[in-house]
Formats: structure tokens, C-alpha cells, sequence
């Protein structure tokens, strides 16, 4: 298994690559330190789709992040998938690949969301197997996006951060930690963030993402990545930086998307975070 | 795998998902989330108002993909009727692949069976094409050698998936052009009908998808050449073509052939 940072600095900061950014990609080739893609929007790639990728991996290292993987789904993993998302690893050279702990799809039906579940002992063991079984088949680092989530169920036994650090524990795997996620679950379920952090092993920190939310007016928030990333996630983020930094960081935005020197400035707030 | 997973969770999971995917209620004159579907799962200070995130968000993010893999058709209704056109049509087909791009194959042959012939199912089919020809596989054009010109005539040419001929009685594929310029919300009428059926190939290239005018006689002969080999394809248009016609055809032929190559609208023959 390679070393999970043998590619990416620890200190680098990354942004999310969307369609909208290749033109100026392409006429600039900006100063980043790599990007992140989502791994299904080149599973089945259109060709020149696929052609826009290997120019951009020519010259930035490309992690891929999916959202398809469905870990948690009440069925098994389904292996086409991962042999589609092993075949494009191996061909981006990707350094690690991430997906979310969380359910996608059941019963036939893909929801493209992101959905959570209750969270108990027996699902770490299902989730942990599964995440297993993934880096094992992709041959490099698997890194667990902890969820925002809106909900929470009768069932669990768990806090959120148990259930998050122990599938990555019992995985082997890494984690992918999104402070967004952490401040938008500890505001929609009332919990302390900085319980979150401390349950965080950093030495298992691949990436860390930070993003933008929206509150909606009966004071949900909801993870919606079409803003700034808000002041009190970047001091999340500070928080997180200072416990366990370096790690590599990544904004994500995926709505109402800026142009490319608007996202990079606002990635570059992450440097400003860690002073 | 050591551990399945626990029987409660497809319980869970099956109603769940069969929440968040209510359709959303439209009486108000706004898209508002089913709020009285609810799981008992779900705790109780979360339930009903947090699920309808996930219903919200759900119904909304698949309308998006709907809207941008047929822009024609959704300006021509308009969002709002566009939405219970696709609600329709995700209600009878629910995404099945991890692949979000996929969640509107079929909508174009969906539609032609619940709306009216018209511009709308014919915008639909505008649609589908450009996505059928953007998502299409790497191709290699076909470039006929001097060693298959003794042939070439009884062969059949295969059509490159990578390329779509589409028909219009209306100025639908100008009026595809000129929202994608100009992204907006509005419905817009469709254009008065033309007085003749036209056609267009729509043909990927490198970097980008180029749509270029067919004359009729040329249509015709490239979907003849789709279906047969190429000397009866030829003889079949002649059969339909006027005396006046029949005097330049040979030239005709000839020309659009070699467009049709120099476009790269064929992979092989057979």
C-alpha cells in the first residue's frame, strides 16, 4: 500500500474540478496543488470528457471522490462498480480515492444523495468490511467522508464520531474529514463540534474538506456547497488544523459555482486559518 | 463478505427511500416537500421537516439533471410544466445506475407516448440526440482505401454513434442553439413550422460538437445508407427523385458521399 501522502504535500490545498473550470484550466493552468473529481462523472466518461481529464492530469496530481459507492447499503457492494473505479485509479494514478459513509441507494433505486443511518455497533462491522474490502481491491489509500445529515434515528447507540472512527479503525482504512460536515450536523442535532474533533485520529486524516452551507429559514442547515465556506467552519477548521494539522485541504463547490480565481482565493483562506 | 447487513436496515432503507421519493406537492403553485411522509425510525425531533430536506433535495437535484440534458424541451414548456412531465417520467422510471448522467435516458421515447406529436416531443428528440452523440463511445471515422473502391458500392456503411440526424418542422435546433447562448428560466413559444421537413447532422468532433445543415435529397440518402448497402441506397433515392432531379443526381451523390466521409459519419463497412 503506498504512503498516503507520497503524492499530495501534507500542507497542499486543492479545490474541486467542475466542467466550468476547464476553459480557464486549460488558457491559465492555475497554481494549484491538485485537484479532486468525482469519481462517477468518469466512470463512463463521455470521450471528451475523458480527454479534458488526462490534460488536466498531465500537470496536477487528481484525487478521485465518489459518491456512488453506497457503503452502507442494505445490499452488497456492487463490484462492477469497483472495477470501474479501480480501472480509473489505476489510470489517473490517483493517490487515494474517497467516498462517504452513508447509503445512496436500496432496493434498485439510486437516490444520488447522501443519506445516513443509525448508528450502531453491528453497521461499524458491515461498513468497516466493505471499506476494507475497497482499499484492498483499489491497491492504494480509501479515505471515509463523515456525513452531514438532517436526521437522526431512534435506533443508534452511538454518537456520530464513535461510529465515524470506528469503521475507519476497524477498516484500516483513512478518513476524509469534512469540518463542514461536522459544524452542519452539530447545528442541525445540537451537538459539540469540538467532541468531534477530539475523536478525530489526524494520523489517519488523507484530506480534509471544507465548503459553504445555506440555513434555511427554520434554521436547518443544509449542505448545499454553493456558498463560502462560513466564518465559524473556517474556525472549525482552525481548530482542527491546530490538533491535527498538516493534513491536505480541499474546498468543495458544487452550485452556483465561481469562477476559478474567485475559488482559489477563497481555498487560500485555509492559510490564513493556520496561522 | 464476514457481516451482512441486518434485515431492519433494508427494512429502513426500503422506507426511507420511499419518503424521500413523494412526489413533491404542487397545489401551492411551488414545489413544497411532502412533509407527512415520515419514518418511524426517524427520531422524533427530526422528522418531518428535516426528511423533507432529502425529499426537497431529491426531486430537485434529478429536475436539474433533467433541465440540463434536455434544455430544448424544458424552455419550451417551461420549468414548471416540464417538472410534472419529468416527475412523470422518474415516478415510472426511478434512477437505477450510480450514474446520475443516465437518470434521463428514455425520457425523449417517454414523452412521445404522453404528450401529443408536436414540437415539444419533437424537441425532446433534439435533445436526446446531442446526448446520445456527446456520451457516445471513441470512434475511428471510416476513410475508405483505393483497395476498397472495387467494393465499396455493394457494401454497407456503419454508422458512427458518435453522429445523429435529426429532423425538425419548426427551427428548433437554431432555437437550441440560441438558449444554450443565452441560459434563462422563461418559456419560450416554439418557432413557426417550416413548409418542409429539415435536417440536421449533429457530429462530435475533438473538442466539441458541430450541427450542420443536410439538404433533403442528402438526408435521405444518409438514412438510406444506414439500412442498406450503398448501390441500393443510391437506387432507392433514385427511384423517389424527380426526371429534373434524377439529371444531377450522380454529382449529387457523389459530393454528399464524400461530405458524409470527410465528416466522419460512418466507422466501417460491411
Amino acid at each position: 500500500m503506498a504512503d498516503a501522502s507520497s503524492k499530495i504535500d501534507r500542507g497542499a490545498i486543492g479545490v474541486g474540478l467542475r466542467v466550468e473550470h476547464y476553459p480557464y484550466v486549460f488558457d491559465r493552468w492555475p497554481d494549484v496543488d491538485f485537484f479532486e473529481v468525482i469519481s462517477e462523472n468518469f466512470l463512463e466518461p463521455a470521450p471528451t470528457q475523458r480527454r479534458r481529464l488526462e490534460r488536466v492530469r498531465a500537470r496536477y496530481p487528481i484525487v478521485l471522490h465518489g459518491v456512488g459507492l453506497n457503503l452502507l447499503g442494505h445490499a452488497p457492494l456492487d463490484e462492477k462498480y469497483l472495477d470501474a473505479l479501480c480501472r480509473l485509479a489505476d489510470e489517473l494514478d490517483a493517490p487515494y480515492v474517497t467516498d462517504h459513509l452513508c447509503w445512496t441507494g436500496a432496493h434498485g433505486v439510486s437516490h444520488h444523495d447522501l443519506l445516513p443511518t443509525p448508528y450502531v455497533p453491528e453497521l461499524v462491522e458491515v461498513a468497516a468490511e466493505r471499506a476494507s474490502h475497497v482499499q484492498k481491491r483499489l491497491g492504494r489509500p480509501f479515505g471515509i467522508e463523515n456525513l452531514s445529515s438532517y436526521v437522526t434515528f431512534e435506533r443508534s447507540t452511538m454518537t456520530e464520531w464513535e461510529f465515524y472512527s470506528a469503521v475507519v479503525r476497524e477498516a484500516g482504512c483513512w478518513s476524509l474529514f469534512d469540518v463542514n460536515n461536522v459544524y452542519v450536523s452539530s447545528q442541525n442535532h445540537g451537538f459539540d463540534p469540538d467532541a468531534y474533533l477530539a475523536a478525530i485520529d489526524f494520523s489517519r486524516v488523507l484530506e480534509v474538506h471544507v465548503a459553504g452551507h445555506t440555513r434555511e429559514a427554520n434554521g436547518t442547515i443544509v449542505d448545499t456547497h454553493d456558498h463560502a465556506v462560513a466564518d465559524a467552519v473556517w474556525a472549525l477548521y482552525a481548530r482542527a488544523w491546530k490538533l491535527g494539522g498538516p493534513f491536505p485541504t480541499l474546498l468543495e463547490w458544487d452550485a452556483r459555482i465561481p469562477t476559478m480565481p474567485e475559488l482559489l482565493a477563497e481555498a487560500a483562506k485555509a492559510k490564513e486559518a493556520r496561522a | 463478505m464476514k457481516h451482512e447487513a441486518p434485515a431492519w436496515l433494508a427494512d429502513l432503507q426500503a422506507r426511507f427511500g420511499g419518503a424521500i421519493r413523494t412526489p413533491l406537492d404542487r397545489a401551492t403553485g411551488t414545489l413544497t416537500a411532502a412533509t407527512h411522509a415520515y419514518d418511524e425510525e426517524i427520531a422524533r425531533e427530526t422528522r418531518a421537516e428535516r426528511l423533507a430536506v432529502y425529499n426537497r433535495q431529491y426531486w430537485f437535484r434529478l429536475f436539474d439533471v433533467m433541465h440540463r440534458a434536455f434544455p430544448l424541451t424544458t424552455r419550451l414548456f417551461g420549468a414548471w410544466a416540464f417538472n410534472e412531465h419529468a416527475a412523470r417520467f422518474l415516478i415510472a422510471r426511478p434512477p437505477r445506475s450510480w450514474d446520475v448522467d443516465r437518470v434521463p435516458d428514455g425520457f425523449d421515447a417517454f414523452l412521445a407516448t404522453t404528450h401529443p406529436a408536436g414540437p415539444h416531443v419533437e424537441a425532446a428528440r433534439i435533445d436526446a440526440a446531442y446526448r446520445d452523440v456527446f456520451r457516445a463511445p471513441e470512434v475511428t471515422p471510416y476513410r475508405p482505401t483505393r483497395d476498397d473502391a472495387a467494393t465499396l458500392l455493394d457494401a454497407q456503411l456503419v454508422p458512427s454513434p458518435a453522429v445523429a440526424i435529426v429532423e425538425e418542422h419548426s427551427a428548433l435546433v437554431e432555437l437550441r442553439r440560441a438558449i444554450l447562448d443565452r441560459p434563462a428560466d422563461a418559456r419560450v413559444d416554439a418557432p413557426p413550422s417550416h413548409d418542409d421537413v429539415r435536417s440536421w447532422v449533429i457530429v462530435r468532433g475533438e473538442e466539441a460538437t458541430a450541427t450542420l445543415p443536410l439538404e433533403r435529397r442528402e438526408a435521405e440518402l444518409l438514412r438510406l445508407l444506414a439500412d442498406a448497402p450503398i448501390r441500393h441506397a443510391l437506387a432507392r433515392l433514385e427511384a423517389t427523385c424527380t426526371d429534373e432531379e434524377r439529371a444531377t443526381l450522380p454529382n449529387q451523390t457523389r459530393a454528399w458521399l464524400a461530405r458524409s466521409v470527410q465528416l466522419g459519419l460512418w466507422i466501417s463497412r460491411r
